[in-house]
């Protein structure tokens, strides 16, 4: 369990977060500048508040009324930097060993055997630091912090300079690694498809406060789906997929580019960008689309020059639309459409975090929307920008306190 | 004329005088040094800039001036010598301490600025990310800092070596010239010019003086370009 309730003033930027959050991946984004790093520094004991307080597992690990201030290497909170800082002057063992020998036995909960193997760093061991591609000094990175056997570990944009294809591998592997070592973790990023591709679980920040869950959610135009992949289809060049928890039977089934990597009937998220999905009322036959879902409109969230649409297919679909197409096809809740999209609009990953099994088609939450948990309040004037949003099926995570000032 | 190039047994004990101060020099300037190039480089704390003033006095003084006030300071006489005499029996001036110490004083500020300049070229996020990876403060310094600005360390090492080695000044006003105590190769350098008929002697003792200086940077240049090539960097 983290909590913090930070409070910082440098020149003319403001950090004020509070977060409660009971652990997993969550995943912390915002424009440059809104001060993702510097609520991840603040809790790693980089840059200490000026108010509020930080507590891990029940330690306190700063608290500015009792004049509590925990120093960062008695932390157990380590941090793989965006720009790694790995020491020039070891090789890639000695970069990896350099926490993990600091790290009393007793603790040390993951070895360098396991660690090395998640993010396959086998082959670089004995290697110079100056000689490994911007890929594999990331994975440097996430294994040293790793090997200190963290209560909590804090990436700070891990896909930061990395060409798409290393982005990929580095994601994946971060992705196999954090869910297989069981550390709760605080990803940063302003690749918000990077975030989803690992977590349903976002914290929305801007200009150094932590969005409420309905500013967030009308910020986010990405549909994250959580697949099963149900068969390949080499001859038609298709991967066919179920929604997981989808509401009715028979499951909706989706088609995305083949991609045989991805074992069948394993867990797979799909995330597919709301501008993709096209809204149509009927199913349109003579057009190349290879998904069509029917559906009815829950709600329309005006944002900007468009309007978010949200169509309940089964599992909730985000489509943006213009104005003038809402006017001319009488979008309105209630409304019967079909959502069509290509196949290639749909990308899918792995899914390292897909909850055991027999999991919980009925508790489904609703996907990118409000939710109607009475957690989510509005402060009471003084911050009256703080919150949290929680998406998926889990949990209303990470949960906002009211503020009681 | 035989032998005439070749040093005499007075000669050997100069130079061999002036290596063994050398060497104590270097161990008295490095901790000093590394402890007040780091303080300067990473802290600030009130009184920065007179530690900094204190520290490169030294250098801006005559070293004949320098000798002057050690012998105020440590003379059996002086402040802090009175004070060693009769309490612990312990007389510095005119020993070979005296010019160990008035080297080590002539040349620390050479030392704490090439201390100073490499830790700061080292990055302090470097130390931030062993930091979170749970090295305490002085473990950063041990593990990362002094590893990182190793050739600058070195470097210091060496200035306060051929800064002894050469150190005439505030060696013979603190510590005299005496054969075997305090007479190093620069003392020895200057007898022989006061000795008339002493220009082989001269010759020989600058020829060693030479030779030494040279073999100091020669070891340095290597364990550099090794430090370097272990680094990756070289």
């Amino acid at each position: 369990m983290l909590e913090a309730d930070v409070r910082l003033q440098r020149g003319d930027f403001a950090l004020n977060a509070r977060l409660r959050w009971p652990g997993g991946l969550l995943g912390v984004t915002g424009p440059s500048g809104c001060g993702k790093t510097t609520l991840l520094h603040t809790l790693a004991g980089l840059t200490r508040p000026d108010v509020g307080r930080i507590a891990l597992n029940g330690r306190t690990l700063f608290d500015a009324a009792r004049g509590v201030w925990t120093p960062p290497h008695r932390r157990r909170v380590a941090v793989a930097f965006q720009d790694d800082r790995l020491q020039p002057h070891r090789s890639v063992r000695g970069n990896l060993l350099f926490g993990y020998r600091r790290t009393p036995r007793d603790r040390r909960r993951l070895h360098p055997e396991q660690v090395t193997a998640w993010l396959e760093l086998d082959g670089l061991l004995h290697r110079r630091v100056a000689r490994l591609s911007g890929g594999e000094k990331r994975r440097v990175g996430v294994g040293r912090a790793l090997l200190t056997s963290p209560d909590l570990l804090l990436l700070d944009e891990p896909t930061n300079g990395l060409d798409a294809r290393m982005c990929d591998r580095v994601l994946d592997l971060i992705g196999r690694s954090i869910a297989l070592a069981q550390t709760p973790t605080l990803m940063v990023s302003h690749h918000i498809e990077h975030l989803l591709r690992l977590t349903d679980r976002l914290l929305v920040m801007q200009a150094g406060e932590v969005l409420t869950q309905r500013q967030a959610s009308s910020a986010l135009c990405v549909n994250r789906l959580p697949l099963t992949v149900r068969a390949h289809r080499a001859a038609s060049g298709l991967t066919e997929m179920t929604l997981r928890g989808a509401q009715g039977t028979p499951a909706p089934v989706l088609r995305g580019v083949f991609s045989p990597g991805l074992a069948e009937r394993s867990p797979a998220v799909g995330l597919l960008p709301a501008d993709q999905i096209v809204l149509a009322m009927a199913p349109v036959e003579t057009v190349s689309m290879q998904n069509r879902l029917p559906g009815r409109v829950v709600e329309l969230i005006h944002r900007d020059e468009s309007v978010i649409c949200v169509v309940d297919a089964g599992v909730r679909l985000r489509a943006r639309i213009t104005r003038q197409a809402r006017d001319e096809f009488d979008i309105r809740p209630g409304a019967r459409v079909w959502c069509l999209f290509k196949a290639p609009a749909l990308r899918v990953y792995p899914d390292f975090h897909a909850d055991d099994g027999a999991d919980v088609a009925s508790d489904l939450q609703p996907f990118f929307t409000r939710s109607p948990s009475p957690a989510v309040k509005t402060g009471d004037g003084v911050n009256p920008v703080r919150g949290s949003v929680a998406v998926g099926r889990r949990a209303i995570v990470p949960r906002l306190e009211p503020a009681s000032e | 004329m035989d032998g005439e190039w070749l040093l005499t047994g007075a000669e050997w004990e100069a130079m061999a005088l002036s290596l063994r101060v050398a060497a104590w020099c270097v161990a008295a300037t490095l901790p000093l040094g590394v402890g007040l190039g780091w303080l300067l480089a990473r802290r600030r704390f009130p009184g920065r800039t007179v530690v900094e003033a204190l520290v490169q006095l030294p250098m801006v003084m005559p070293p004949v001036l320098v000798g002057y006030l050690l012998i105020l300071l440590l003379g059996r006489e002086g402040w802090l010598g009175a004070w060693l005499d009769a309490w612990f029996g312990v007389r510095v001036a005119f020993t070979m301490w005296a010019a160990v110490i008035a080297s080590a004083v002539v040349s620390l500020p050479l030392v704490v600025r090439s201390v100073r300049l490499a830790v700061e070229a080292v990055d302090v996020k470097l130390e931030e990310a062993s930091r979170v990876c749970g090295a305490s403060p002085m473990d950063v310094l041990l593990s990362v800092t002094l590893p990182a600005a190793w050739p600058g360390v070195l470097m210091g090492m060496l200035l306060a070596f051929v800064r002894s080695l050469g150190e005439f000044g505030a060696t013979i006003m603190f510590a005299g010239n005496i054969a075997g105590q305090t007479r190093t190769l620069p003392l020895a350098l200057f007898r022989a010019m006061e000795t008339p008929g002493g220009s082989s002697a001269v010759a020989r003792l600058a020829i060693a003086a030479v030779a030494l200086s040279v073999l100091a940077v020669v070891a340095s240049e290597c364990l550099n370009r090794r430090a370097l090539a272990s680094r990756g960097a070289g």
